[in-house]
Parts: structure tokens; C-alpha cells; sequence
């Protein structure tokens, strides 16, 4: 039998599925796509056959009908479509096969999506070919503006990660080069950004000062470019407003950390009275500083309501084991145990915060952990114990974490002094 | 020649049924004393050479080879209706073209909620890619 079609009707249908895409994607936050289960798969199968050239379709098609596809999937936890697709156009992009103009970005993309996975091996591969492909060109292509931008958001992606496994002198180099190759692109936006999170670092490794000084020029700058004719045009006043609060709670954390409780609570209240409708994730986060906030006043009440709000977002959300930072909300829960005389409860939740995965930002509040744990060794008289939680804390925090490595070496001198009732 | 193997009594019976009894009439004389430990690949794929031959392209017509061609090719299936859109015929061709592979046994449909799915069975599918590649 001779073959039986030339290609034209499957092409047809890849173009059908890939309007029916579209509508699947820009639909996402309204409804729930039908059978949504065997789409996936159908159009997983259609993109695969397009990318074996098995019928002809346009190129910019292809990278379309992946990228929206990818999107998708991933929305709806189809994690093995995710990692096919977006493995694929990861490949081509490294190959810099013709038809993706803009390889660097697929890679940000695939990488992007191994860091949600907690593949963080990956991703910063997928990022250090990106990096390599974007400083090639910066010296073969003209669109050097471009690139510089891309490599700004590029930057950013690496120090998210390195914030993740808890390297804080990487992260501040990365994004020390995310603001000057954004600066370098006229990017304001991406260099305020940089600025922004170089400025949580500064208080998460003990510059709490330093850190509100710088956190409230970013705000302000921040503020300045919600009405910039050029962040408008470029569709970008979301994301503006999105980093405006963040930089508001992050500046809050930098007051907490540097004792002004009021000034804190008045960046933080609006969110924690629930007045901008944050997210599941973002009601964990405000809780868990409203816990930090009422524990450094001494009301140790709302403390324990607002962990445990914490904690009950975190289970709506999702687990422990996959949620950033989940480590802080049950050392503080561990933490409000103690100070109220509940040394089983204490216990259990520092026991749990130390076992959860260390690279999701986890590592602060693991080292808080181990030193919760140090003490009530100590209280118990079990100096070996004592011994094993101090060491565990300061291996845990090789990386970050000043204030708890401080706080952790001072218990060590204190034993080694003989000197416990000190501590 | 169809003994114990529902797939070639399917295909079989849809020959008899679209292209009339002198379709079966013309079977090779030597598989009349197969048995069922002969359906092996070799035998299924004569079976299938025999099944859809010339005729049977001429009857399900350019348009369903191409349905068939993509169906092949596709390990989840068509959306029945995308395939419809894609396919640039009248709705009532369309649906009399789906109708002679539906008889002609290459075909089946599947049913998920509101959606329709064009599938084959494995080993037709593993025929048409074979001659469609």
C-alpha cells in the first residue's frame, strides 16, 4: 500500500488545537477545561508529531503550540507532559535549531518549571546554557539591549535558586549582576527587583539596619514607576504593583529584625487584616511574620492563632514537603510550644522543621531548629544531645543564616565555658 | 482465517459488509487451515494487507485515508470534532466519510464527558503507520 496522505489534514488539526490551546490557557483562572486529562494527552501526542516533522507546520507554530501546551500542563500537575515538552524545546534551544529565536528564554522556561519541581540540579544547567548562548551573542548580535535584559532576568532566576539551596554570598553576586545587566538594558523595573531581594538578604544575614535603609528607597522607587508611560506600555504595571508589596512586607521583616515592632506592624497590618486579598501562599507568609511580629511583642496568644493560620494555609496549599520556607512556620510553632511550657509539642515541631528539604529556602529556619533543639537538650541535662543539635545547626547554615550561626556558636562557647545556666 | 481473534473477525465481517462477498471470496486459499497459534505479526499483517487493499482505499475514498493516516499516528486519538474542522469538508461528507471507517472496522470511538475521541486498535494503528511512514 502506498502511504496514504500527504500531511495536509494533520497539519489542519495541529492548528485547530492549537486555537483550542490558547482558549485553554487564557481561560485558566475562569474555568476548568472538560476532559482536560485525554486533551493533554491528544495534544501532547499532535506537538510531538509536529516536532518529529511528521507534517509541516509553521516553526513560530511549533514553539507556540509547546510553550502554551507546557503551561498548561503544568497548571494541571501533568508533570510528565511538562517535562517532555519542555525537555524537547530545551534541546533544540541548546542545539539552536533555527526555528527558536530566542533560546535562551525556552531554557529560563524549562528551568523556571525544574525549580517549581525542586529539580534544582536542572534548572541551573538549563540556566548556565542559557547564560553561555546570551553572553555569545551579547558579542555576535546588535539587539544588545535585549539580551542584556534577558540576562538580567536570567541573573534573577540563579539567585532565586541560590536562595533556595541557602547560599547567600552567591545569591548576592547573582543579583548583584541581574541589577547591572538590567541596568545595562534601561530595565529599572528588573534593577528595582534586584535591589529589592539584595535588600532581604541584608536582613536575613543580620544587616537589619542596612536593610531597611535600603528597603525604603526600593519602595519608594518601586511607587515611582507605578504611572512610568514606559512600564504601562510594556504591560508590566501588574508586576509593579505585585513587587510594591512585596517590598512592603520585606521592608516590614526588616524593621522586625532591626526592633521597630511598630513601624513593622504598620507595613505588615494591612496584609494580615486580609486587605489586598493575598494567596494561599501569601496568607502563609503574612501569618507567619504576624506570629515573628506578636512573638517579639510578648503576645504570645495571637502568636499561636497566627502560626497556626500559617500552618493551615500552608495544608490548603499543598504539603510541608513542597512549600518554600514551610521550615520557618514550624520552628516558630515550635518556638510559641516552648515559651508556653510544652516541651513534647516544642519538640516535635523543631524535629519537623529539620526534616524537611533544606533547599527550599528552609535552611534559616532549620538552624533555628537545631538551636530550639540545643536548648531543650540543655534544659534536659543531655549534653551529647546538645552537642549533636548545635553541630547538625551550624552544617545546616554553612552558607547563611549570620544571626542563627552567631546564636549557635555562642551556645557552643557557653558549653565549652561550663557556663549553662547562661544560656 | 478469523478464528479466536476478535480484531480479525471485526476486519473481516467490516470487508464483507463495505465491499460485498467476493471481497472474502478472494481470501488465499492457504489460511483456511490457520489456527489460532498462527496469529502471529506475519499472519496479521498479510491479514491486513489482504483487508485493506485497493479497494478498500477506493472505498473509504482520499479523504478517509487521510483521517486514517492522522488517526494512525496519534497514540491518544483525535478530538472528533478538531478532526472535523480540520478535515475542510462539508459536514455531511465529513460524517459519511467517519461513517465508512467506522464500517469498515479501522476506526472506533471513545467517549470522555462531552468529549469524542477517534482511536484505532493497536495493531491496525501499527499497520497504518507502517504504510504510512
Amino acid at each position: 500500500m502506498s502511504p496514504l496522505a500527504d500531511g495536509a489534514t494533520h497539519s489542519r488539526l495541529f492548528a485547530v488545537y492549537l486555537k483550542h490551546l490558547n482558549t485553554a490557557v487564557s481561560s485558566l483562572h475562569q474555568q476548568r477545561t472538560t476532559s482536560i486529562a485525554r486533551r493533554i494527552k491528544i495534544w501532547k501526542s499532535t506537538w510531538t508529531n509536529a516536532y518529529d516533522g511528521r507534517f509541516d507546520i509553521r516553526p513560530a507554530d511549533l514553539l507556540l503550540y509547546g510553550t502554551l501546551l507546557g503551561r498548561l500542563a503544568e497548571a494541571y500537575s501533568f508533570h510528565s507532559v511538562v517535562e517532555e515538552v519542555l525537555n524537547r524545546l530545551a534541546e533544540s534551544a541548546v542545539g539552536r535549531e533555527l526555528w527558536i529565536p530566542h533560546p535562551a528564554s525556552v531554557l529560563i522556561t524549562a528551568g523556571e518549571s525544574d525549580r517549581r519541581r525542586g529539580k534544582l540540579g536542572h534548572a541551573e544547567s538549563r540556566y548556565n546554557e542559557a547564560v553561555k548562548i546570551l553572553e555569545h551573542d551579547l558579542v555576535a548580535k546588535e539587539s544588545r539591549q535585549q539580551i542584556h535584559r534577558e540576562l538580567g532576568r536570567l541573573f534573577y532566576e540563579l539567585a532565586y535558586l541560590h536562595r533556595l539551596r541557602g547560599d547567600a554570598g552567591a545569591t548576592r553576586s547573582t543579583l548583584e549582576r541581574s541589577e547591572a545587566e538590567c541596568d545595562l538594558a534601561k530595565d529599572e523595573l528588573g534593577a528595582e527587583i534586584a535591589r529589592t531581594v539584595l535588600g532581604v538578604v541584608s536582613y536575613e544575614e543580620g544587616f537589619a539596619d542596612a536593610a531597611v535603609r535600603a528597603l525604603t528607597e526600593r519602595l519608594s522607587r518601586l511607587e515611582g514607576l507605578v504611572d512610568h508611560s514606559e512600564i504601562k506600555e510594556a504591560g508590566r504595571t501588574d508586576l509593579v504593583h505585585r513587587w510594591l508589596i512585596n517590598a512592603r512586607i520585606h521592608l516590614g521583616q526588616a524593621h522586625l529584625a532591626a526592633g521597630n515592632y511598630a513601624t513593622a506592624r504598620q507595613l505588615i497590618g494591612p496584609r494580615v487584616n486580609g486587605e489586598h486579598n493575598p494567596s494561599i501562599v501569601g496568607l502563609a507568609t503574612v501569618k507567619r511574620i504576624e506570629a515573628q511580629l506578636c512573638l517579639a511583642e510578648g503576645d504570645l496568644r495571637l502568636a499561636r492563632d497566627a502560626i497556626g493560620a500559617s500552618w493551615e494555609a500552608i495544608g490548603q496549599q499543598g504539603q510541608l514537603l513542597s512549600t518554600e520556607l514551610a521550615a520557618a512556620t514550624v520552628a516558630i510553632a515550635g518556638v510559641i510550644h516552648s515559651l508556653e511550657g510544652s516541651r513534647p509539642s516544642a519538640l516535635s515541631c523543631f524535629d519537623e522543621a529539620c526534616r524537611l528539604p533544606p533547599d527550599l529556602h528552609n535552611r534559616r529556619a532549620q538552624g533555628w531548629a537545631w538551636a530550639g533543639r540545643a536548648i531543650l537538650a540543655r534544659e534536659a541535662g543531655d549534653r551529647v544531645h546538645f552537642l549533636a543539635a548545635v553541630h547538625e545547626g551550624l552544617a545546616v547554615i554553612q552558607r547563611c543564616g549570620a544571626p542563627v550561626r552567631a546564636f549557635l556558636l555562642e551556645l557552643l562557647k557557653q558549653l565549652l565555658h561550663g557556663r549553662w545556666a547562661q544560656i | 482465517v478469523a478464528e479466536g481473534h476478535p480484531l480479525a473477525l471485526e476486519l473481516l465481517t467490516a470487508k464483507l459488509v463495505t465491499q460485498g462477498k467476493r471481497s472474502i471470496l478472494k481470501l488465499c486459499k492457504k489460511w483456511r487451515s490457520n489456527t489460532v497459534d498462527t496469529l502471529n505479526d506475519e499472519f496479521l499483517s498479510i491479514l491486513c494487507d489482504y483487508v485493506f487493499d485497493h479497494p478498500f482505499l477506493e472505498h473509504i475514498g482520499p479523504a478517509g485515508a487521510e483521517l486514517l493516516s492522522v488517526i494512525a499516528f496519534e497514540d491518544a486519538g483525535v478530538d472528533e470534532e478538531a478532526a472535523r474542522h480540520a478535515s475542510d469538508l462539508s459536514n455531511d461528507d465529513f460524517n459519511a466519510t467517519l461513517s465508512k471507517l467506522f464500517k469498515a472496522g479501522c476506526i472506533r470511538r471513545e467517549l470522555d464527558g462531552e468529549l469524542s475521541v477517534l482511536t484505532m486498535h493497536p495493531i491496525t494503528q501499527a499497520y497504518f503507520r507502517a504504510v504510512s511512514a
